[in-house]
C-alpha cells in the first residue's frame, strides 16, 4: 500500500535520510527503529509533505505523494501522529477530535467517530470540555491517536508514541494496534521502544545514520544478536 | 453626563475593537504585523464614501466597504506576506507592508486629493432619551453594527469549521496541516475577516466624525496595534475589551480634561497598563475567550 523508493532527505547540508526503501503492506504494523537522530521523524515527515525530498518517491496506493502540499495527503488518509503529540494545546480535547475528522468529509458522522474514540479511550469523554495542553502526558498521547483515528486512516504513521510514558500507559495505547490492522489500517511505527515495537510489528526496518541497515520480521529480529546488543540491551525500557 | 460619555466611548471603542482585531487575527495566524491594515481601514471608509455619495442606503455601503477592503487585504498577503513567509526575517513583512501602506495613501490622494472631505449623514439622524443618556440613532447604528460583527466573529472562531481550522493554525501551522486543514487558504481567510472588520470601523469611523482624509488610517491604525498590545498579543477578547476600553478613555479624557490631548492620554494609559502587566490585559495565550 506504501511504498517508500529511494529517498533522500536533507536540511541544508545535513543528510537525514539517505537513500531509504521500505514498504507497508495493507493492514500490518511495520516497525522502524533507530537510535537518536537515524531519521526516523524525517522519514514520516517526508511521507505526510512536511519535508519535501531532494530525491526518491513516495507512492501510496500507486500514487506518488512527493510534493503534494500536506492536507493533500492527509484527505488521502495517510495519517501522521508527529514526535511530540502535537496537541493543539488551547483548544479543547472535544474540538481537538473534531478538527481530527477535518479530513474525512465524506466518511461516517462525527458523532460516531466521537463515540468509537470515547469508547477506546474512556478518560478523553471525561476530559471532553479540558484544554488539551492540560492533559497529562498518557492522556495526550491518546488524545494524538484518537484525533488520527476520527481522520479513518488508511495508514497511521506514530511517531514515538511511548516516548516519556509510563510501562502500564504504554501498554494501553499499544493495545490499540491490533484494533486498527483489523478494521484495515495499516501502521508504520516508529520507536525507540524496540522490544515493545518488534513485538507487535510484522516487518521492521533499522535505520542508522540515514539508511536502512537491518530488516526482516519483527520476532526474526527480536531474536538476532546485533539488535538485541543495540536496541534491547541496556538502557532501553522494555 | 458620565454615563453619556461612557455610551459615546463604548461607540468609539467598538470601532478601535474592529481595527485591532484585525491586527490580532492576523498577528495570531502568522505571528507577522501587518503594518498596511491601517490603509485598509482608510481604504474601506473611501469606498463606503463613493457608495454613499452614490446615494446607496447605509447597510449597502457599509458591506461594499467590507468586501471591498476584504479583497484588498486577500491582494495584501498575495503581494505583501506570501512571498517572504517563512523566508527572510521578521522584519520583511514590516517593510513590504509599510511600502504597500504609503502606495495604498498616495493612490486615495491621487483620486481624492489630500484634504479632508465630508462624510454624508446615512439617514436623518432622531434622538432616543434613554434615563440620562441621549442616544441619537445613528451613534445605535455604530454601536450595534460593531457589537453585533464581534459576536459573529466570536460565534465563527469558536463554533464554524473553518473558524476552528483558523484558530488551529494559529496555534500550529504544522499540526493544522496534519489534521488536513490547507493552512494557505485558512490564512487567505483571515486576511479577508480581518480586513472586512477594518473596511467596516472605517465607514462606522467616518460616519461617527462625519468625514475622513486618505491619512485616516494612520492614527487609528496605530490605535488599533496598541490596543492588540493592550489586549494581549493573539487574544481576539482581548481586542475586543482593549478597543473598548481606549474608547471610553479617549472620550473621558476629552470630557473632562483637554480635548487636544485626546491620543497622547489614550496612550499614556496603555503604556501605564503594559508597565504594570506587559503581556496585555488579557495575556498572550487564548485566541478567544
Ligand atoms: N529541522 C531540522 N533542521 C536541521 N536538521 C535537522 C532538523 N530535524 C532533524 N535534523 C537532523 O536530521 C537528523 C535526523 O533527525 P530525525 O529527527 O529524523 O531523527 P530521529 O531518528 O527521529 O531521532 P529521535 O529518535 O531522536 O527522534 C539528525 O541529525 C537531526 O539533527
Ligand atoms: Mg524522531
Amino acid at each position: 500500500m506504501l511504498e517508500v523508493e529511494d529517498l533522500h532527505v536533507s536540511y541544508g547540508r545535513i543528510r537525514a535520510v539517505q537513500g531509504v526503501s521500505l514498504s507497508v503492506p495493507e493492514a500490518a504494523v511495520v516497525a522502524l527503529i533507530g537510535a537518536n537522530g537515524a531519521g526516523k521523524s524525517t522519514l514520516l515527515r517526508a511521507i505526510s509533505g512536511i519535508v519535501r525530498p531532494r530525491r526518491g518517491a513516495v507512492r501510496f496506493r500507486g500514487e506518488n505523494l512527493v510534493g503534494l502540499p500536506v492536507h493533500q495527503i492527509v484527505r488521502r488518509r495517510v495519517i501522521h501522529v508527529p514526535e511530540g503529540r502535537g496537541m493543539l494545546a488551547r483548544m479543547t480535547v472535544l474540538e481537538n477530535l473534531r478538527i481530527g475528522g477535518f479530513a474525512r468529509r465524506d466518511g461516517p458522522s462525527t458523532a460516531a467517530g466521537l463515540e468509537r474514540v470515547f469508547a477506546l479511550f474512556p478518560v478523553l469523554e471525561h476530559r471532553a470540555g479540558q484544554l488539551a495542553g492540560t492533559l497529562s502526558g498518557g492522556e495526550q498521547q491518546m488524545l494524538a491517536i484518537g484525533r488520527a483515528m476520527m481522520a479513518g486512516p488508511r495508514l497511521l504513521m506514530l511517531d514515538e508514541p511511548s516516548l516519556g510514558l509510563a510501562p502500564l500507559v504504554v501498554r494501553e495505547i499499544f493495545r490499540i494496534i491490533p484494533r486498527l490492522t483489523a478494521e484495515g489500517t495499516a501502521v508504520l511505527l516508529v520507536e525507540q521502544n524496540a522490544r515493545m515495537a518488534l513485538q507487535c510489528a510484522a516487518h521492521a526496518y533499522v535505520l542508522q545514520t540515514g539508511q536502512v541497515v537491518l530488516s526482516g520480521r519483527g520476532a526474526d529480529l527480536l531474536a538476532t544478536p546485533e539488535i538485541q546488543r543495540a536496541y534491547l540491551g541496556t538502557g532501553e525500557a522494555s | 453626563m458620565f454615563a453619556q460619555q461612557l455610551v459615546n466611548g463604548l461607540m468609539l471603542g467598538g470601532a478601535y475593537a474592529l481595527v485591532a482585531i484585525g491586527y490580532t487575527l492576523i498577528f495570531g495566524v502568522l505571528n507577522l504585523l501587518h503594518l498596511a491594515h491601517g490603509e485598509v481601514f482608510m481604504v474601506g471608509a473611501y469606498v463606503g464614501l463613493v457608495l454613499a455619495l452614490a446615494g446607496f442606503p447605509p447597510w449597502v455601503t457599509l458591506a461594499g466597504a467590507m468586501l471591498a477592503a476584504a479583497a484588498l487585504g486577500v491582494l495584501i498577503e498575495r503581494v505583501a506576506f506570501r512571498p517572504v513567509r517563512n523566508r527572510g526575517s521578521h522584519v520583511t513583512p514590516l517593510i513590504t507592508t509599510i511600502a504597500v501602506g504609503l502606495v495604498l495613501q498616495h493612490v486615495v490622494v491621487k483620486i481624492f486629493g489630500a484634504e479632508p472631505v465630508a462624510f454624508p449623514a446615512p439617514f436623518a439622524s432622531a434622538s432616543l432619551e434613554l434615563g440620562p443618556v441621549t442616544l441619537s440613532t445613528l451613534q445605535l447604528l455604530i454601536l450595534g453594527t460593531s457589537v453585533v460583527l464581534m459576536g459573529l466573529l466570536e460565534v465563527f472562531l469558536r463554533s464554524t469549521p473553518t473558524g476552528m481550522a483558523i484558530r488551529a493554525t494559529a496555534e500550529n501551522q504544522t499540526v493544522a496541516g496534519l489534521m488536513g486543514i490547507n493552512v494557505s487558504f485558512a490564512i487567505v481567510i483571515t486576511f479577508a475577516i480581518a480586513s472586512a472588520l477594518a473596511g467596516a470601523a472605517g465607514v462606522l469611523l467616518a460616519w461617527n466624525f462625519t468625514g475622513l482624509s486618505p491619512f485616516f488610517g494612520v492614527k487609528v491604525g496605530l490605535k488599533g496595534l496598541a490596543i492588540m498590545l493592550l489586549g494581549g498579543l493573539g487574544n481576539v477578547t482581548g481586542a475586543m475589551l482593549g478597543g473598548l476600553i481606549i474608547g471610553v478613555v479617549e472620550v473621558m479624557s476629552v470630557a473632562y480634561l483637554a480635548s487636544s490631548y485626546r491620543d497622547a492620554f489614550a496612550f499614556a494609559v496603555m503604556i501605564l497598563i503594559l508597565l504594570v502587566r506587559p503581556t496585555g490585559l488579557f495575556g498572550a495565550r487564548l485566541q478567544t475567550g
